[in-house]
């Protein structure tokens, strides 16, 4: 999951920074949260400077009527003094002034508004015009701003706009939204089939990290609806969510999504041909090891079918011993020994002395 | 050595960095400080730009008043 968050926030700073994104891939290796708070504060380097001068700018369109502030904001401002000044102004006043804009060019100032008095700003506006901003963002592929606004939207407003908004806006603005705890609400307004859409989009459109990020933003009633749906798709569809997964080393941001299934629907997902695969299978491991995502994964070997399961102890048989003792303690800790013993059982003589040799087995034994 | 594009970075800042971002390296941190440079000052020149074209509204007379009402430093 850190993975992808750290994948939205760099695409975040860089479109704050105005440099490409592929220059800041460095900060991936960081925590998402440090990076998400160094934004924070690069926001406020950016948008707290200059002050003094757009307070004098504001308090002199005090003195106008909106609608002549609108229009100056238009043939004059520009959308960056415009979404500079509306930074300035009581949020009232900004809203005021905002409706008598024409949508265009309000979208267009979106991009530049300080993104904290976005809520403040977007809790004035009408539906009609929040639905119509929206509209026009997602026209322009704009995902980036649609993902600072849509947490701020009503209820209202989102059911209006969420289903005029294609498959992959959805994916590509749930990505970056900078609210998460508002998907909960968003992904309730969707049903089934809109998600199962959005699921398939996923696959046709190389967005499968998007949506195993959205979806492991979303809260645990909504990720298992997720996981749910998702595991609904025709096999080939799985199949290339796993090997996108293994491409790019997601498994921690898939197994949570996995561990959400039913047993029927976690055997169903385990018997894909991806996870017969040596390398998948070897790089799972890997993945789980490095996470310490052993409660998520050790239910899944259970259903595997017996080649597979022999694939996984044979990966994990090869661990070096620090891997090892990273499995024994995330068994130890997760109270997960019914899960892991016929695992090790499958292993060769060598793995298993070296598995029980290790002091939290031998404590167990003992124990 | 990082820590004088640490600093650097921390200077453009004008605040302290996150604990996670103490691990950048040299060439990471000076690009962000860099970057951050130029944000500033694209960010006050359009703005600087934008106000001078704000202005062309305003009488001729009135003018040069009005400029330096809004670009005197606070």
């Amino acid at each position: 999951m850190d993975t992808l968050r750290g994948r939205a926030e760099t695409l975040k700073l860089a479109r704050l920074l105005d440099v490409e994104p592929h220059r800041l891939t460095f900060l991936e290796e960081l925590p998402a949260d440090d990076v998400r708070l160094f934004r924070e504060r690069v926001v406020a380097a950016l948008f707290d400077e200059d002050r003094g001068r757009l307070d004098r700018i504001a308090a002199m369109t005090k003195l106008l009527p909106a609608t002549v502030a609108a229009g100056i904001a238009q043939k004059a401002l520009g959308p960056r003094l415009a979404a500079a000044l509306a930074g300035r102004l009581e949020p009232a006043r900004a809203a005021d002034i905002i409706d008598r804009l024409p949508v265009d060019f309000t979208a267009r100032c979106c991009h530049h508004v300080d993104p904290r008095r976005i809520a403040g700003i977007m809790g004035r506006l009408d539906d009609d015009t929040v639905v119509r901003i929206a509209l026009v963002l997602a026209e322009r592929g704009d995902h980036l701003t649609m993902g600072r606004f849509v947490g701020h939207l009503r209820e209202s407003a989102l059911r209006s706009v969420l289903p005029r908004l294609g498959e992959t806006t959805l994916l590509r603005t749930g990505f970056v939204i900078d609210h998460p705890e508002r998907l909960g609400l968003i992904l309730g307004l969707l049903d089934d089939e809109q998600l199962s859409s959005v699921i398939a989009a996923a696959d046709d459109h190389g967005l499968w990290p998007e949506a195993m990020a959205v979806a492991g933003m979303a809260a645990d009633d909504q990720r298992t609806r997720l996981a749910s749906l998702t595991a609904a798709q025709p096999e080939a569809r799985l199949d290339s969510l796993i090997r996108v997964t293994a491409e790019q080393d997601l498994w921690e941001s898939l197994l949570p999504i996995v561990s959400a299934l039913s047993e029927d629907e976690l055997r169903a997902v385990a018997a894909l041909p991806a996870l017969r695969d040596p390398a998948v299978l070897d790089g799972l491991v890997r993945g789980v090891v490095a996470t310490g995502l052993w409660a998520d994964f050790l239910p899944m070997v259970g259903v595997l079918p017996p080649t597979a399961r022999r694939v996984v102890a044979t990966a994990a048989g090869a661990l070096d011993d620090e891997g090892l003792d990273g499995l024994a303690r995330g068994v130890e800790k997760e109270g997960l020994w019914d899960l892991v013993v016929p695992l090790i059982e499958l292993m060769d003589a060598t793995a298993r002395r070296r598995v029980y040799a290790l002091p939290a087995f031998r404590e167990r034994a003992t124990g | 050595m990082s820590a004088d594009e640490l600093a650097l970075l921390r200077a453009e800042l004008g605040s302290p960095l996150p604990e996670g971002c103490g691990a950048l390296d040299g060439p990471g941190a000076l690009l962000l400080a860099q970057a951050l440079r130029r944000a500033r000052e694209r960010r006050a020149s359009a703005l600087n730009e934008a106000v001078e074209d704000a202005l062309t509204l305003v009488p001729a007379l009135t003018r040069e008043p009005v400029r330096r009402m809004l670009f005197r430093q606070a």
